[in-house]
């Protein structure tokens, strides 16, 4: 999943930084849990515009977020304890795997309803899943048409089609058939795209607009890149939806501020700033004035992502595993993290799992000092014969990515390695070296799981294969194409016992780490700031955002 | 005189067609591709093909380019296979990003840029000359040193510094003025008003050094002028002579940098002062659609600011005629 901070935040925020140290003795309210209030309405003060709101299309961690309030998912997490809870949401329950977890059925609750008070039913569900095979919802993640049988083929509803391997044997159950046993379908499940669409309100690629509502709030108006206003929506219960409320009267979502002027207005917690709320995290060059405040804590959201921001070394083009392994242990992590905005960044990464997601093991294969380990680095070099190597690197054309670029090109001068930093358009960053026609030596990388689940991380940077088959994009950035790591892969992706297969990921993880192909820097956190009136802001580990479900503003 | 102004408009037209094929032919060249960026994370080559072919871009330059040039006439109809758009004439195409057609987004945004671009014009255009006529007539004592400080001052910081600066004082400490953004004056002129009050505030700074400069160099050269000394000799009163004489000699340069100044800002130049105080008008739409190869986007917010700028130029050349009884139009 994408966090879309990458787009161009204007550089160079002296004047927040400068103005940090003398503001700000401002009044912070504790915000402690208590029963919610209700009414008011709650500002939300984003970037730039969602990627999309169309469920079926919808593929950044804000959008996802934000759709939460508008459509219910078949499952969808419960995160009110102290981990995500996986739980039914239009479904009744998690639903249920046949024996070797290809079919898996639903059953959907009773009494929720649509904004118009008509029921939301199965074949709804079953219309909103074709709709992601059209070529005009494109966008969204590729799991219906790489698992659903026939998907392949599959072009979308619009031409009257329908998808034989999704059945409504009745109003209220859909059975979805998969050409794979996938153990976690479940939680893929809990993704924007697996809702209902009303096929009769359903206006194609310009749905963003018009997505019409199961959740408790409705599109009230929503014009692209500038206002989107979300209203009560009347037909919405509490008793039918575990995991959202309906507290404020209106969600007001102001689009398009430059992010610093946003980090500004929040910290001043000044009029409307009171009820309000950031999506996308605090800018880089904020970070450590508003986190070192401590006059902010409570009202700071330090969010843990299941995500993992690394180094990738192409393996095809650096052969010898000895000079791979010596970078490994050659890279001062506190530099490279300075980079990124120190300790709120998060914490030194050693294995390409995070913390947050199934399948993690804790270990470390290389230096136990963040800070690296140049003997044994200079000692790796000599085994591999000193070679005298220039290697190109491919980042961002941000400020913060070139940092990084110098914390890179610094550590490894000592052990010899020269290195060239190639910096790259940052909206075109992805797409450039996603294209395997553009090889670097090292490139810059960052991954969000999609649900978390190692079978999001691992299979999807390190299956060797996609390199044929996916080359515009390929998310292998080191090309790793280990036979035994694909068959690895393909062997988990069968386990049905869910304990089993997260072992065997951790296992996998360890064997990946084995290669020296990539070199994980930090398990990424995002840092957002409220209002100090803004309340039941849940931290949302999965998406990695201030979650709104249970949101509600003081009086 | 009219067909001075017809051969200008003429021209006019000329140029925004190269301008078109320009920018057409700029996007082509460059190396992102649109459908890859709709596409997603994850895509296949036979997706990227359907999605090519449903936003058009699997046809060739020529006739793409042709579509293009055919709908500003006649309009233009969008089968997508899931929904019918119809974008009438003159069509700039529909957004790859929105689906919405690319005329209703910029007259959407225009009013916030003709609101931030006239108000700020208007502002720096009469105190920037009025600086610099007082630095010409006082030329070498304190009232010029201090305009010409000024002006420096002002052309050395930057918009993002001075707007988040005076967010900072205006709306988060002081809490004189509310959060910003753009009211239409049409919603509540009142909300208008003091939503631009630091837009305009934050241009003027920018803008005032340089029209505060150029009017002093312009009236003091004016200054030296024979007729000035005739003028004084004659007996008529400085103000007089600094007035009517002086500077409606002074402004003709004056009003050829205002007139691309005004077309500019207007067409969607402002896009940092837009940033900053949340105004979402053509700049920030442009950038935007930079960002996402959004290729109709581009082109009618290429199209619509260069429009303004050729426009401001044709009334420049008329006004001129009009204060300066030297220039003839033929």
């Amino acid at each position: 999943m994408t966090r879309r901070r990458r787009s161009i935040a204007l550089t160079a925020t002296a004047v927040a930084i400068a103005l940090g140290a003398t503001a700000c003795g401002g009044s912070s309210s504790t915000s402690g849990s208590g029963s919610p209030a209700k009414g008011g309405t709650l500002t939300v003060l984003d970037h730039a515009d969602f990627d999309h709101l169309d469920p079926q299309r919808v593929y950044t961690t804000e959008g996802s977020s934000m759709d939460q309030e508008l459509v219910r998912t078949l499952t969808g997490w419960d995160e009110t304890g102290s981990t995500p809870k996986l739980v039914g949401d239009l479904a009744t329950d998690t639903g249920t795997p046949s024996a070797n977890d290809t079919v898996w059925t639903f059953h959907l609750r009773k009494g929720v309803d649509w904004q118009d008070g008509t029921p939301v039913t199965s074949q709804d569900v079953k219309y909103g899943v074709e709709r992601t095979f059209s070529p005009d919802i494109n966008g969204g993640p590729p799991y219906a048409s790489q698992w659903l049988v026939g998907g392949s083929t599959y072009k979308g509803p619009y031409k009257g089609k329908e998808l034989a391997s999704i059945q409504t044997p009745d109003a209220s159950t859909i059975v979805f058939h998969l050409n794979q046993p996938v153990a976690d379908f479940n939680q893929t499940t809990a993704m924007p795209g697996w809702s209902g669409v009303p096929k009769a309100h359903d206006t194609g690629a310009t749905y963003d607009t018009h997505v019409w509502s199961d959740g408790p709030y409705m599109i009230k108006s929503y014009t692209k890149n500038k206002e989107l206003v979300l209203v009560r929506n009347t037909h919405w219960k509490q008793s039918t939806d575990p995991i959202r409320q309906q507290n404020v009267n209106e969600i007001d979502v102001q689009l398009g501020q430059d992010q610093s002027a946003i980090d500004q207005q929040i910290k001043s917690d000044a009029g409307t700033a009171q009820t309000s709320i950031m999506q996308w995290p605090i800018a880089g060059s904020d970070l450590t004035t508003i986190t070192n405040d401590p006059s902010l804590k409570s009202r700071l959201y330090n969010i843990p992502a299941p995500g993992i921001n690394y180094l990738a070394i192409n393996t095809t083009r650096t052969k010898n595993v000895k000079v791979r392994q010596a970078i490994e242990y050659a890279i001062d992590k506190t530099t490279v993290r300075g980079a990124f905005g120190g300790s709120a960044y998060g914490d030194y990464a050693s294995t390409m799992l995070s913390p947050g997601i199934d399948g993690y093991q804790k270990f470390n294969l290389y230096s136990t000092n963040p800070a690296g380990d140049l003997t044994k680095a200079k000692a790796l070099m000599k085994q591999a014969g000193d070679p005298k190597l220039t290697m190109s690197l491919a980042v961002e054309n941000t400020p913060t990515l070139e940092h990084f670029g110098d914390a890179v090109k610094t550590s490894l001068a000592k052990i010899g390695i020269t290195v060239n930093i190639t910096p790259i358009d940052a909206a075109n960053y992805f797409s450039n070296i996603d294209n395997v026609k553009n090889q670097y030596d090292l490139t810059w990388g960052d991954w969000i799981a999609d649900w978390p689940n190692a079978s999001t991380v691992l299979p999807v940077l390190f299956d060797g294969r996609q390199i044929a088959k996916l080359p515009q994009s390929n998310q292998d950035l080191s090309y790793l194409n280990d036979p035994a790591v694909n068959a690895q892969i393909d062997k988990i992706a069968k386990m049905t016992d869910v304990k089993q297969a997260d072992a065997a990921y951790g296992a996998l993880d360890q064997q990946i780490m084995k290669d020296a192909a990539v070199i994980p820097l930090m398990y990424m956190k995002f840092s957002d700031l409220a209002g100090s009136k803004v309340g039941g802001v849940i931290s949302d580990p999965i998406l990695a955002e201030p979650s709104l479900v249970h949101v509600y503003v003081k009086s | 005189m009219l067909r001075y102004l017809i051969r200008r408009l003429l021209a006019a037209v000329a140029i925004l067609l190269v301008i078109t094929v320009i920018t057409f032919v700029i996007f082509f060249a460059l190396p992102s591709d649109p459908a890859l960026l709709a596409c997603g994370k994850t895509c296949s080559p036979s997706r990227l093909a359907e999605i090519k072919h449903s936003l058009g871009l699997d046809q060739t330059f020529l006739k793409q380019f042709w579509e293009f040039f055919k709908g500003l006439f006649v309009g233009r109809d969008f089968g997508d296979e899931s929904v019918h758009i119809h974008c009438g004439a003159p069509c700039l195409g529909i957004s790859f990003q929105t689906d919405t057609p690319v005329l209703t987004t910029l007259l959407d945004d225009f009013p916030a840029d003709l609101s931030l671009g006239l108000g700020a014009a208007v502002f720096f255009l009469i105190l920037g000359v009025g600086l610099g006529t007082v630095a010409a007539v006082r030329r070498g004592k304190a009232a010029d040193k201090a305009a010409v400080g000024l002006a420096l001052l002002g052309v050395s910081v930057q918009i993002y510094f001075v707007g988040l600066l005076l967010l900072y004082l205006f709306v988060d400490k002081w809490q004189i003025l509310p959060a910003s953004g753009y009211t239409p004056i049409t919603q509540d002129p009142g909300a208008w008003f003091q939503g631009l009050i630091l837009p305009w505030f934050t241009l003027v700074i920018v803008y005032l050094a340089l029209y505060t400069r150029l009017t002093r160099s312009s009236m003091l050269e004016v200054f030296a002028e024979d007729y000035m000394r005739t003028a004084r000799a004659k007996g008529l009163s400085s103000q007089r002579v600094v007035l009517k004489h002086g500077l409606r000699a002074a402004i003709t340069p004056i009003i050829t940098i205002f007139g691309m100044d005004v077309g500019s800002l207007i067409g969607g130049s402002a896009v940092i002062t837009e940033s900053v105080f949340g105004i979402n008008g053509i700049g920030k739409l442009a950038v935007d659609s930079v960002q996402n190869s959004d290729l109709p986007v581009i082109l009618g917010t290429t199209l619509f600011a260069a429009t303004f700028v050729v426009l401001a130029n044709v009334v420049v050349d008329v006004v001129y005629g009009l204060i300066d009884p030297r220039v003839r139009l033929a």
